[in-house]
C-alpha cells in the first residue's frame, strides 16, 4: 500500500519549510557563533598580541644595543669585544694550509668559551643612559627582564687559492726560520737563549790606520840600500845610497804603529857630495784614504771609525758605550708578552695550527621576560647574527728594513749587471735616521734599546736585511770616490777587534811592505778595480818610484755602481750585526815589496841642474879604510864634521906627491840638502832618479758579507726561497687582502675618487685596509694617518710624497702583484713598503723611503738612487707583534669590521 | 519515512555545525608571525653614536673566486706593460740627469767622468760580460768602446785600460802591447788627471820598454844590438854586464808578462 500522504502529522511542504527553517537557522547559528567567537578572540589576542610585540620590540631594541655595545669595543684596546673577537682559534687543517681549492675559507675552533653577558636589565631597575639604560625606557605597563649576551657563532680563517702563495703566512701558519747571529734572538721567540751582547764600542772600534814597516811593526826604522856605478871625466865613482823609513811618531799603545811613516835617506856622491832624500811623511790615512773617504778636514788627522762616526752623525762619544744588545728589549717584550699570555686561548710558543684573523658570525641574544599587570609571562628570545672581520694590518716583514724574497730562486746580481740605461748608488740602512734632522744618521736613536734610555713601544731598533736565494751572490767592498766617499766600505774590513786585527796575519788592513826578497806580507783592502776578477786568483804588476809605492790603493774607477747594504761608510748594522743572505763580499788583498834603485845619470843631472838644493859646497872628510881591490882607490870615509853615516868613494890619482893614507882629510865637493817641502816638481825630479822596483802582488778575496767582528752563521739552506719559513712574515696573497679588507674598490680610480671623503684634518684616514682590486693605482702626494694598509693587486705609482701625518700611524702600502713605481719629483715615501716587483726609481731621483722595503725580485737596474731607512715602529702594529712565536696573538695588530646587514635575524621557538 | 526525513535534517544540519566549526577554525583572527627579517626598529641611545662600522664602498665585499679569477692574470699584462713604460721613462729621465751632472761643473771632473764611463751602454756590457766569466764578450765590448770615435776620452781609456788588464788575464802577449801602447799614448797625449793620470810617457815609454825586451828574449842578435846601445849610451857598462843586464831585463819583462 502506497503511504497515505494526507496521514503525515506533518505536510511535505511543512517539512521542507521546516528543513530550510533548520538550515537557515544552521547558518545563523554558525554565523552568531562565528562573529561571537572572532570577537572575543580578537579581543582576548589583541589584549595578548598587544604584550608579546613589546616584548619583541624589546628583544629586538635589546640586540641593537647589543650590536651597539659590542661595535664601540671591537677596536677599543682592552675591552672585552676587543680581545674576545681577537681569541685565537684552531684551524681545522691543522695549519697545514691558509689556502683551499676554491678559495673558500678554513673553518676553525676558537680556543675558549665565546660567549660573554652583555648585561641583564630589569624593570625595577634606575633609569641610567648607559646601553641597557635604553632599554629601560621601553618597560612599561608590567614586570621587564632583559637579558643580553653575545658570542661568536662561527669563524674561519680568510684563504687564498690554492697555489697563489698563501698557503704558507710566515709567522702565522709558518715558522719563519731563524734568525742569523747571536743578537736579536728575541725575534724568533722570548724563550729563545739571549745572545751574547756587543759592545758598540766594539762594532765602532777604535781602530785606527796605520802603516806597518816591514819587519815587525814594533821597529821604528828599517832601509835598504843600493849603489851605481858612474863615471865622472877622470873620477869612477861608485854611488851608495840608502833609503831609510822611520817612524817618528808613537801612539800610545806600545805594540802599535803610528799612521805616520817618514822615508829619508841620501845618495852618496863620493867626492862630489851627496843628494839627501828629504824626509818625506806619508800617513796612511790622509795619503792613501783621504781622498777615498773624501774626509781631509782636520778632525780625522788619523782614520779611526769612531772618529769618522761621530764627524759623520754628530753625535757624541756616549754611543759607544751602548750595548748592542737585547736584554732591555726582551724585558719590554717580556712585560708586554704577560698581558697578552694571559688572554682566553693564547699559549706560548709557536703553533701552525692556531690563527687569531678570522671572519665569522657574531651572534647577539636578547632574552626578554615580560610580564602584564593583567597577564601570563611572555618570554621571547631574538637570536641576530652579524658578519666580521678580523684582519691583520701588520705591514710586511716589519723586523726588515730590506727583504727580497725572491720566490724563483734567481740569480741576484748587484755588480756586472746587464747593461739597461743609467744606474746610480742606492743604500739600506739599518740604523734609523733622524727625520727632523734632514735624515741624518744618528746612534743616539738606538739610546731606548741599547743606552741608558727606556725601552718602550715605540723603541727604535736596527731593522735586519734579507736576501734570500741559493745562488751564490756578489758584491764589492767600494773603494768610495769623490762626491761619494759614502760609499766606501773600509769600515767592513776595520770593524774589528784591535788584536785579532794585528795577530792574523791574513786580516791585516794596515798598509805594509816588505823589502822585495823577504817575506811577502799581505794586507786587505777594499776592492781594487784591477786584475783579477775571479776570487783566490793572483796578478802581479811591477811598477817604479818607491814614493808610489801605495798608489795601487787609490783605484776608484769602480765599473760597478754601489749598494749599500750597512748603510753610509759601512757602519749601520742590522739588529743582528748580520746579512741574511748567500752574499759574499770581494776585496783586496795586497803584497807590496820593494827593491831601492837610483837612477846614477839622472841623480847627476839633477845635482848638476841645482835640483840638489842649491850650490856645492866643500866638506872635509876623513879616509877611514881601502876597500879592496886597492888599485880602485875605493876608500870609506866619514865626513869630519858631519855625524852622518860613512859612505864610499873612489878617489882618483892624487895631483900631488904621495898615495892617501888612513887618517887622511881630504876636501870633498858636496851638496846641500833638498830640503824644505816637497812640491810636485821636486817628486818629478825625485821619479827620475827613484827607479826602485816595487812589485805588487794582487789576489782577489771574498768572504761572507759583513763585517769580520760577527762573522756570519749564514746556512744557505735557510735562504732557500723553497723552505716556506723564508718567505717575509705577515705578507697574504691578494685574494686575503681583498677578503680582509675594510674598504674595497672595485677600480682603481673609484678609490683615487674616494680619497677626498676619508681626509679628515688634511690627512687621509687609513682605517684598516684598504684593497684596490683592479687598474693601477695612481697615488698622489698625500699624508696617511691610523694604522692600515693601501694594498693594490697590481701597480702602485707614485707621483708625490707619501707622508705620515704623526709617530702614531702605521701605514703600509703594498703593490701585492705588481710594482711600486716612483715618478720624478717623489722625494720620500714614509711606509713600509712591499713591491712584489722591484721598486722602480730612475738614478738622480733620489728617494728616501722611511720604513722598510719588501720586494719579491730584485733588478738593480731599476733600484736606483733610492735609501731605505728603516723606522721600526712605523713598521709593526706593535713591538711584542715583530716576535715570532707569539707576535700573532698581539690583539693589538688585528682591526675588527662588523657588517652593515644581519646575516639572521629570529627568534628562538618557545 | 518523516523519521527518515528527520534524520536528513538532522545530518544536515549536523554537517552545517561541521562547516562552522570548521570555518570558525579557518576564520580564527591572526596572530603575528615569528622570523621576520625586518629591519628592526631603532632604539634611541643615550650614548653618543659609536664609531661607523660599515664604511665598504661598495657594499661590503662577499669575495669569491669567481668573481675575482683568474686574479693574477687579469690585468696582470696591462701592469706588466706599464712597468715597461715606467722603466723606458725612468731610463730617459736618467739620462738627462746624467747628462746634468756631467754638465756640473761644480762636481769633480772625476765623479762626472766615472759616472759617463759607468753607464756608457758598452762600458755596461762589457763589465756585465766581465764578471759574468766571458773574457772574450768582454773584451770585445770594450774594443767597440775603444775605438768608437764619439766615445768620450774618459769612456775610451777605460775601455783600453780594460783591455790591457784582459790582455794581462789571458796572458796575451801581443794584446799586451797593443793595448799597453794605445793606454800610454792616451796618458801622454790627455789631461787624464782626473784618473790621476799624469800627462806623461812614462807608461809608454815602458811598454815599449817591455816589447823591445820582450822581443829580443828569442834574438841573440837583438840581445847583442841592445847590450851595444848599453856600452854606447849607458856609463859605466862593459860588454860582460851590458848583455848580463839585458838578460835580466829580458827575465824581467818575462815574470812581468806572466802575471
Amino acid at each position: 500500500m502506497k503511504p497515505s500522504e494526507t496521514n503525515s502529522p506533518v505536510s511535505r511542504r511543512a517539512g521542507s519549510a521546516f528543513l530550510v527553517a533548520i538550515g537557515a537557522l544552521s547558518v545563523l547559528t554558525i554565523m552568531v557563533l562565528f562573529f561571537s567567537n572572532t570577537r572575543t578572540a580578537r579581543r582576548w589576542s589583541t589584549r595578548l598580541m598587544s604584550n608579546e610585540s613589546k616584548a619583541e620590540a624589546m628583544a629586538e631594541a635589546a640586540v641593537q644595543v647589543g650590536l651597539r655595545m659590542v661595535g664601540d669595543q671591537i677596536n677599543t684596546r682592552g675591552e672585552e669585544w676587543y680581545l674576545n673577537l681577537r681569541m685565537p682559534g684552531k684551524l681545522d687543517n691543522g695549519g697545514a694550509s691558509l689556502a683551499s681549492p676554491d678559495g673558500s675559507d678554513l673553518p676553525m675552533t676558537l680556543l675558549a668559551d665565546s660567549e660573554k653577558q652583555l648585561g641583564i636589565i630589569t624593570s625595577s631597575d634606575a633609569a641610567s643612559d648607559d646601553y641597557l639604560g635604553t632599554l629601560r625606557s621601553l618597560m612599561e605597563n608590567g614586570s621587564w627582564t632583559v637579558r643580553l649576551s653575545a658570542s661568536i657563532a662561527s669563524a674561519s680563517a680568510f684563504a687564498g687559492i690554492d697555489g697563489d702563495g698563501s698557503e704558507n703566512v710566515a709567522g702565522i701558519n709558518t715558522q719563519p726560520v731563524s734568525v742569523l747571529g747571536n743578537i736579536g734572538k728575541f725575534v724568533d721567540s722570548l724563550g729563545s737563549p739571549a745572545g751574547t751582547a756587543v759592545p758598540f764600542g766594539d762594532l765602532i772600534s777604535a781602530y785606527k790606520l796605520n802603516i806597518l814597516l816591514p819587519e815587525n811593526h814594533s821597529v821604528s826604522t828599517t832601509e835598504d840600500t843600493f849603489t851605481v856605478t858612474k863615471k865622472i871625466l877622470f873620477f869612477k865613482i861608485k854611488l851608495k845610497g840608502l833609503i831609510r823609513l822611520k817612524l817618528p811618531v808613537r801612539v800610545t799603545n806600545p805594540n802599535r804603529a803610528t799612521d805616520r811613516i817618514e822615508i829619508s835617506g841620501y845618495v852618496s856622491l863620493g867626492p862630489l857630495g851627496k843628494i839627501d832624500i828629504p824626509p818625506i811623511t806619508i800617513k796612511a790615512y790622509r795619503d792613501l784614504l783621504a781622498e777615498m773617504l773624501e774626509t781631509s778636514a782636520p778632525y780625522l788627522t788619523e782614520f779611526s771609525s769612531r772618529g769618522l762616526v761621530k764627524d759623520f752623525t754628530g753625535d757624541t762619544d756616549a754611543i759607544f758605550s751602548y750595548s748592542w744588545g737585547e736584554s732591555k728589549i726582551r724585558s719590554f717584550l717580556d712585560g708586554s708578552w704577560g698581558t697578552v699570555s694571559s688572554l682566553p686561548g693564547v699559549s706560548s710558543g709557536w703553533k701552525d695550527d692556531t690563527a687569531v684573523e678570522k671572519t665569522g658570525a657574531l651572534q647577539v641574544k636578547a632574552e626578554v621576560f615580560f610580564e602584564p599587570q593583567d597577564g601570563r609571562l611572555i618570554q621571547r628570545t631574538l637570536v641576530a647574527e652579524r658578519d666580521f672581520k678580523i684582519s691583520d694590518l701588520q705591514p710586511v716583514a716589519p723586523e726588515y728594513v730590506f727583504f727580497v724574497n725572491n720566490s724563483s730562486d734567481e740569480d741576484i746580481k748587484f755588480i756586472g749587471i746587464p747593461p739597461a740605461g743609467t744606474t746610480a748608488t742606492s743604500s739600506i740602512h739599518a740604523v734609523p735616521h733622524d727625520s727632523s734632522d734632514n735624515y741624518k744618521l744618528k746612534f743616539s736613536t738606538l739610546e731606548q734599546a741599547f743606552g741608558p734610555g727606556t725601552t718602550e713601544e715605540k723603541t727604535q731598533i736596527p731593522g735586519m736585511i734579507r736576501i734570500n736565494g741559493t745562488s751564490n751572490m756578489a758584491i764589492h767592498l767600494f773603494t768610495g770616490g769623490l762626491e761619494e766617499a759614502h760609499t766606501t766600505h773600509y769600515n767592513a774590513l776595520m770593524a774589528d777587534v784591535d788584536n785579532k786585527l794585528r795577530l792574523d796575519s791574513n786580516n791585516k788592513i794596515d798598509p805594509r811592505f816588505n823589502w822585495l826578497g823577504g817575506t811577502e806580507m799581505l794586507m786587505d783592502t777594499v776592492y781594487l778595480p784591477i786584475p783579477p776578477i775571479a776570487p783566490n786568483t793572483e796578478y802581479n804588476e811591477t811598477k817604479e818610484g818607491i814614493v808610489k809605492m801605495w798608489d795601487v790603493m787609490k783605484e776608484k774607477l769602480t765599473l760597478n755602481v754601489p749598494t749599500m747594504l750597512f748603510g753610509d761608510y759601512m757602519i749601520e748594522y742590522p739588529l743582528n750585526v748580520q746579512v741574511e743572505a748567500n752574499l759574499k763580499q770581494h776585496y783586496s788583498q795586497l803584497s807590496v815589496q820593494a827593491k831601492v834603485k837610483i837612477d846614477g845619470d839622472a841623480a847627476m843631472d839633477m845635482m848638476d841642474s841645482g835640483g840638489g838644493g842649491g850650490p856645492p859646497t866643500i866638506i872635509k872628510v876623513e879616509l877611514l879604510s881601502r876597500i879592496p881591490p886597492d888599485e880602485d882607490d875605493n876608500w870609506n870615509v866619514k865626513a869630519v864634521d858631519g855625524d852622518d853615516d860613512p859612505f864610499e868613494v873612489v878617489l882618483a890619482a892624487p895631483d900631488y906627491p904621495g898615495p892617501y893614507a888612513v887618517g887622511d882629510e881630504v876636501n870633498l865637493e858636496t851638496t846641500s840638502s833638498l830640503g824644505g817641502s816637497i812640491d810636485a816638481d821636486t817628486l818629478e825630479k825625485l821619479s827620475k832618479v827613484d827607479k826602485s822596483t816595487i812589485k805588487i802582488k794582487h789576489i782577489r778575496r771574498e768572504e761572507p758579507f759583513g763585517i769580520r767582528l760577527q762573522p756570519t752563521t749564514a746556512d744557505s739552506s735557510s735562504f732557500n726561497p723553497s723552505n716556506p719559513g723564508t718567505r717575509p712574515p705577515a705578507l697574504y696573497s691578494d685574494l686575503q687582502y681583498a677578503k680582509k679588507a675594510k674598504y674595497y674598490y672595485e677600480s682603481a680610480a673609484e678609490f683615487i675618487s674616494d680619497i677626498p671623503n676619508r681626509s679628515a684634518g688634511g690627512s687621509f684616514q687609513l682605517d684598516g685596509i684598504t684593497f684596490v682590486n683592479n687598474g693601477d693605482i695612481n697615488l698622489p702626494a698625500m699624508t696617511v694617518q691610523g694604522k692600515g694598509l693601501i694594498v693594490g693587486r697590481l701597480n702602485i705609482s707614485v707621483n708625490g710624497n707619501i707622508q705620515r701625518a704623526d709617530s702614531d700611524t702605521v701605514f703600509g702600502l703594498i703593490a701585492r702583484n705588481g710594482a711600486i713605481m716612483v715618478n720624478p719629483g717623489t722625494k720620500l715615501i714614509q711606509a713600509a713598503c712591499y713591491s712584489h716587483n722591484c721598486l722602480q726609481n730612475s738614478a738622480g731621483n733620489a728617494l728616501i723611503i722611511d720604513g722598510n722595503l719588501v720586494m719579491d725580485t730584485f733588478d738593480r737596474n731599476l733600484f736606483n738612487s733610492v735609501s731605505v731607512m728603516y723606522n721600526g715602529p712605523a713598521c709593526r702594529t706593535t713591538f711584542l707583534s715583530m716576535v715570532r712565536d707569539v707576535g700573532k696573538y698581539d690583539p693589538a695588530r688585528y682591526h675588527a669590521v662588523l657588517g652593515k646587514q644581519w646575516s639572521r635575524y629570529e627568534y628562538e621557538k618557545r | 519515512m518523516d523519521d527518515d526525513k528527520n534524520k536528513v535534517m538532522i545530518i544536515i544540519g549536523l554537517v552545517l555545525l561541521g562547516i562552522m566549526f570548521i570555518g570558525m577554525f579557518f576564520f580564527r583572527p591572526a596572530r603575528p608571525q615569528p622570523g621576520s627579517e625586518t629591519a628592526p626598529r631603532r632604539v634611541a641611545l643615550q650614548k653618543a653614536d659609536p664609531v661607523k662600522t660599515q664604511q665598504q664602498k661598495p657594499e661590503q665585499p662577499r669575495i669569491t673566486t669567481s668573481r675575482l679569477g683568474p686574479r693574477v692574470a687579469r690585468g696582470s699584462e696591462e701592469a706588466a706593460k706599464a712597468r715597461e713604460t715606467h722603466r723606458e721613462k725612468m731610463r730617459k729621465e736618467g739620462e738627462k740627469w746624467l747628462e746634468s751632472l756631467i754638465a756640473n761643473t761644480t762636481i769633480s771632473t772625476h765623479t762626472r767622468e766615472l759616472y759617463a764611463a759607468r753607464n756608457n751602454p758598452l762600458i755596461q756590457s762589457g763589465v756585465y760580460y766581465l764578471y759574468n766569466g766571458d773574457e772574450l764578450k768582454a773584451a770585445e765590448e770594450f774594443e767597440k768602446a775603444a775605438l768608437d770615435p764619439s766615445s768620450r776620452l774618459s769612456v775610451r781609456f777605460i775601455a783600453v785600460r780594460q783591455l790591457f788588464f784582459l790582455a794581462r788575464i789571458q796572458r796575451n802577449p801581443e794584446d799586451y802591447f797593443k793595448w799597453g801602447k794605445m793606454l800610454g799614448e792616451m796618458i801622454k797625449d790627455n789631461d787624464l788627471s782626473y784618473f790621476e793620470q799624469q800627462q806623461s810617457s812614462e807608461f809608454l815609454e815602458r811598454i815599449k820598454y817591455q816589447e823591445i825586451y820582450y822581443k829580443a828574449r828569442n834574438d841573440k842578435a837583438m840581445q847583442e844590438t841592445i847590450a851595444e846601445y848599453l856600452l854606447q849610451e849607458k856609463k859605466g857598462y862593459d860588454k860582460e854586464l851590458a848583455m848580463e843586464e839585458v838578460l835580466r831585463r829580458i827575465r824581467d819583462v818575462e815574470e812581468e808578462l806572466q802575471g
